[in-house]
C-alpha cells in the first residue's frame, strides 16, 4: 500500500504550489497515472481520502487518468499502445522494450476553491 | 484579474508526484557516483533469499579486497542485519515499522550517521520484501536488482512486470533447489524476456560458491563500467 506515500506526496507537492499562489483551499486535484507506474488508481484514491484532513485538500476531490502504456515498434517503425504488459508488438510480434510513455506519475493540477482565495 | 469568488483557473502543474524524493534520489546518485560507491536495490518477495545470497555476496566482496556495506530494511526486527553481519561487512538495519517499502530520504537519515559506509565500493540496499511497492521508489542506486526464486512461479515476473520492467538485473535464486521443485528454466526466462526484452538474467543459489562469485564478478565489472571515465558527459 504505497499508494499511501504517494498520496502524501500529492498532497504535499499540491500544499507547496497553492501557498506560492496564495491559494487556502483546494477543490480538486488532478493527477496522470501510467499504467506502467506500479500505482493502483483506487488505492492511491483511499490513501488521498485518508491523508486529506487538516490540509489545503481537505475537502478536496482527486482525479486520477490513467496513462496508456506506449512502446516503439522497431520493426513496424511505429508507437503502439501495449495492453497486457507483454512488451512485444501487437501487430509484428518484435521485442519492444522501448518505452516512450506510461511509465509515469504526475500531478497535472488543481482548481482552488472558489471564493477562498488569501487576501481576497 | 478573475474574479475569485466566481470560478479560479486550474493551476497546472506537471510535476512528478515524487518530486520531492526524486530530488534526494538524484542527490544520492550524486554522492554515490562522486564516491565511486555501486549502489545496489535488492528488491524481491519475502522468502526468495535475499538475505542468504547477500550474506554470501558480501563476504565473497570481502575476500577479495573490496570494501562493501549493505542496509537492510524490514518492517520488524533486525534479525536480517544479525544475518548480514556473519559476512564481516558493516550492516545496518532500517525498521519501517510496517512502511511496506524503503524511501531516498531514509537511505540518507541512515549513510549521515554511518561514516563506516561513506565511500564504500558496493553498497547493498536490502529493501523490505514486497514485489509492488518498491517498484516506484528510487534509492539513488546504479543498480537494481529482481530476485526471483525457483520456489516461486516461473510467471512471477508476468504478474508483477513493473518491478521487472524497472529493473536492470533478475538474479535466480536457490537453483541448487530447481529440480525438486521442477522448476520450468526456459518458462522463467520467456516470462522475464516478456516483460523486460533483453533483460540480463544470473542463477545463483547461496549454497554454491561459484554462483556467487559469478554474481560478484558481474557487480564488480558494472562498477567498473560506471567508473570508466566519460569525459564528453561531463
Amino acid at each position: 500500500m504505497h499508494e499511501l506515500s504517494v498520496a502524501r506526496a500529492v498532497i504535499s507537492e499540491v500544499t507547496d504550489s497553492a501557498r506560492a499562489h496564495g491559494v487556502d483551499a483546494v477543490e480538486q486535484v488532478t493527477v496522470r497515472v501510467g499504467r506502467l507506474s506500479g500505482i493502483v488508481a483506487d488505492a492511491l484514491t483511499f490513501g488521498f481520502e485518508l491523508s486529506r484532513p487538516d490540509t489545503i485538500c481537505a475537502e478536496a476531490e482527486l482525479v486520477v487518468e490513467i496513462d496508456p502504456v506506449i512502446v516503439w515498434c522497431p520493426d513496424g517503425q511505429h508507437e503502439v499502445e501495449l495492453h497486457d504488459m507483454v512488451f512485444a508488438c501487437p501487430e509484428h510480434g518484435c521485442a519492444t522494450p522501448d518505452v516512450r510513455s506510461g511509465d509515469d506519475l504526475l500531478i497535472k493540477g488543481y482548481r482552488p476553491a472558489a471564493g477562498v482565495r488569501a487576501g481576497a | 484579474m478573475p474574479d475569485p469568488v466566481t470560478s479560479p483557473p486550474e493551476i497546472d502543474l506537471d510535476t512528478p508526484v515524487l518530486d520531492r524524493h526524486d530530488r534526494i534520489s538524484a542527490d544520492l546518485r550524486r554522492r554515490f557516483d562522486a564516491a565511486g560507491t555501486l549502489a545496489v536495490n535488492l528488491i524481491s518477495s519475502p522468502g526468495t533469499g535475499k538475505t542468504a545470497l547477500l550474506t554470501e555476496v558480501l563476504a565473497e566482496l570481502v575476500r577479495r579486497g573490496h570494501t562493501t556495506a549493505a542496509l537492510v530494511g524490514d518492517c520488524a526486527t533486525d534479525n536480517d542485519a544479525q544475518r548480514l553481519a556473519a559476512s564481516g561487512a558493516p550492516v545496518r538495519q532500517i525498521v519501517t515499522e510496517g512502511l511496506c517499502h524503503l524511501e531516498s530520504d531514509m537511505i540518507v537519515t541512515h549513510l549521515d550517521a554511518w561514516p563506516e559506509a561513506d565511500g564504500v565500493e558496493f553498497l547493498f540496499v536490502e529493501n523490505v520484501g514486497n514485489l509492488v511497492c518498491p517498484s516506484s521508489f528510487d534509492l539513488g542506486e546504479g543498480l537494481r536488482i529482481v530476485l526471483l526464486s525457483v520456489t516461486e512461479g516461473e510467471d512471477k515476473p508476468r504478474k508483477y512486470p513493473q518491478i521487472f520492467h524497472s529493473s536492470d538485473l533478475a538474479v535466480i535464486t536457490k537453483i541448487d533447489l530447481a529440480e525438486p521443485c521442477e522448476f520450468d528454466r526456459d518458462a522463467a526466462l520467456a516470462s522475464i524476456e516478456a516483460v523486460h526484452p533483453g533483460m540480463e538474467v544470473a542463477e545463483t543459489s547461496a549454497r554454491r560458491p561459484d554462483t556467487v562469485a559469478a554474481l560478484v564478478d558481474r557487480l564488480v565489472a558494472v562498477r567498473g563500467s560506471r567508473l570508466s571515465p566519460t569525459p564528453a558527459s561531463r
